[in-house]
């Protein structure tokens, strides 16, 4: 057998070093690998939602929303949140709510305009995924015909956003 | 999507293994583990003398590394890097105070570009000048009284601190109902980050007063000032906002 001194493992640097070299390609390799396309979500919604405090019935929401650019409509028929989207171009919106509501079996109509000011702020998401914007509702007006009370929930309308922005009252 | 690098650095890997066993084997019989190992105890003893509780000296030593995967990725891949140099002491073989500095620069644009609502293509580019990070940390080495003096396996714990301003350009935002709106840019915005990292490494001895290894480490952001506008793409010394772990090559030089 060929004799062997401890010396012996280290006079051969060039194998360790490649072995050590071999190990981190791999390992680098493989963080490489982890690498993504975007994931985030972009877009950013308004959400809203209605609660009823005089025991009326909301049957259905008609939704006409004026720009200063451009407007569009949705209509939701069930007693559901609106998510709408502002115009990161604009600083206004008008919002125009048609409701038909049931108060003690009868069936009503009922229509109310809200106003809402906003700004507009970017925020850099990342290199794969761009940007996103941040809408901060400064101020909101209404009428008072169906809702009683208007309720800035949170101020910020943001991509992923979790929370309501705006609650009606009824 | 199939990373050009990966393949780059697949094809290293394979080069490297299909020539190790030719230089292993030139013209010297491959000693096994156990035999390697039995020759080591002759000289240098598993078991202590009694009441003996360390097998090397209080102060070992200090070595100087640098990271030297960052700087050749930037050279070829990369348009972000970090050049760090590190001061290490040896306590015992157990105890490895440490403490780095080094600067990082980033000038990057997206990889493919970013497809809108309207079907243009845009690229948006983030620029970070040259900017300053130090480190700061120790290591533990468990096997502290191996009788390899020469190759560590140690865990760490460092804490990092980075200041970087950053310019970021030609970004556009659309959504389905607007169109897109841009170009956008956010210039100007100053950071400071606070991380730590967590890992193990490795150093091994190619030669006298050099040795070679590598860091794998989870980073972690404890705070980041700045970010009103989003949080920045690269940070100098902790890297890319890509993934929490972290991995460097080093070169490391004993001074004594």
């Amino acid at each position: 057998m060929t004799s062997l001194k401890p010396s012996d493992t280290s006079s051969r640097p060039h194998s360790k070093a490649l072995r050590l070299l071999l190990v981190a390609c791999c390992i680098q390799a493989l963080l490489c690998a982890c690498d993504n396309g975007c994931e985030q979500v972009r877009e950013a919604y308004m959400t809203t939602t209605f609660t009823s405090t005089s025991g009326r019935s909301l049957r259905s929401i008609s939704l006409i929303c004026l720009s200063d650019t451009l407007g569009y409509a949705a209509t939701i028929t069930q007693f559901a949140d609106i998510d709408l989207q502002l115009n990161p171009k604009g600083k206004h919106t008008t919002m125009i709510l048609d409701c038909s509501y049931s108060d003690y079996g009868d069936l009503y109509t009922s229509s109310d305009t809200v106003e809402i000011d906003y700004t507009v702020e970017p925020r850099f998401l990342d290199m794969e995924c761009g940007c996103t914007v941040l809408f901060h509702i400064d101020d909101v007006r209404s009428t008072r015909h169906l809702f009683s009370n208007l309720i800035i929930n949170d101020e910020n309308v943001v991509a992923d956003g979790k929370s309501t922005n705006l609650i009606f009252e009824y | 999507m199939f990373h050009p690098h990966y393949a780059i650095t697949l094809a290293l890997a394979t080069l490297l293994v299909t020539n190790s066993p030719s230089l292993l084997a030139q013209g010297r019989s491959i000693p096994v583990t156990s035999e390697v190992k039995a020759e080591e105890q002759k000289e240098l003893p598993d078991l202590l003398p009694e009441g003996q509780k360390y097998r090397y000296r209080f102060f070992n030593g200090l070595n100087v590394s640098i990271d030297i995967l960052d700087p050749l990725l930037y050279t070829f891949y990369y348009d972000h890097a970090s050049f760090e140099a590190q001061l290490m002491a040896d306590f015992h073989h157990r105890y490895f105070p440490m403490a780095a500095i080094g600067m990082g620069i980033a000038d990057e644009d997206s990889d493919n570009g970013l497809e809108y609502g309207t079907g243009a293509k845009q690229e948006l580019n983030f620029k970070s000048d040259l900017a300053p990070f130090g480190k700061i940390g120790f290591a533990y080495n468990f096997a502290y009284n191996s009788p390899r003096p020469y190759d560590y396996y140690l865990v760490f714990l460092r804490y990092g601190l980075a200041f970087n301003k950053a310019d970021i350009s030609n970004l556009y935002y659309a959504d389905e109902m607007w169109g897109s709106l841009g170009p956008i840019s956010i210039t100007d915005q100053e950071y400071t980050t606070h991380w730590v990292e967590l890992g193990g490494m490795v150093k091994v001895q190619i030669v006298k007063h050099i040795s070679l290894g590598w860091n794998l480490y989870l980073k972690v952001k404890l705070s980041q000032s700045g970010t009103q506008y989003g949080k920045p793409f690269f940070v100098p010394g902790y890297g890319s906002n890509k993934s929490h772990l972290g991995f460097s090559f080093r070169i490391y030089y004993d001074i004594f």
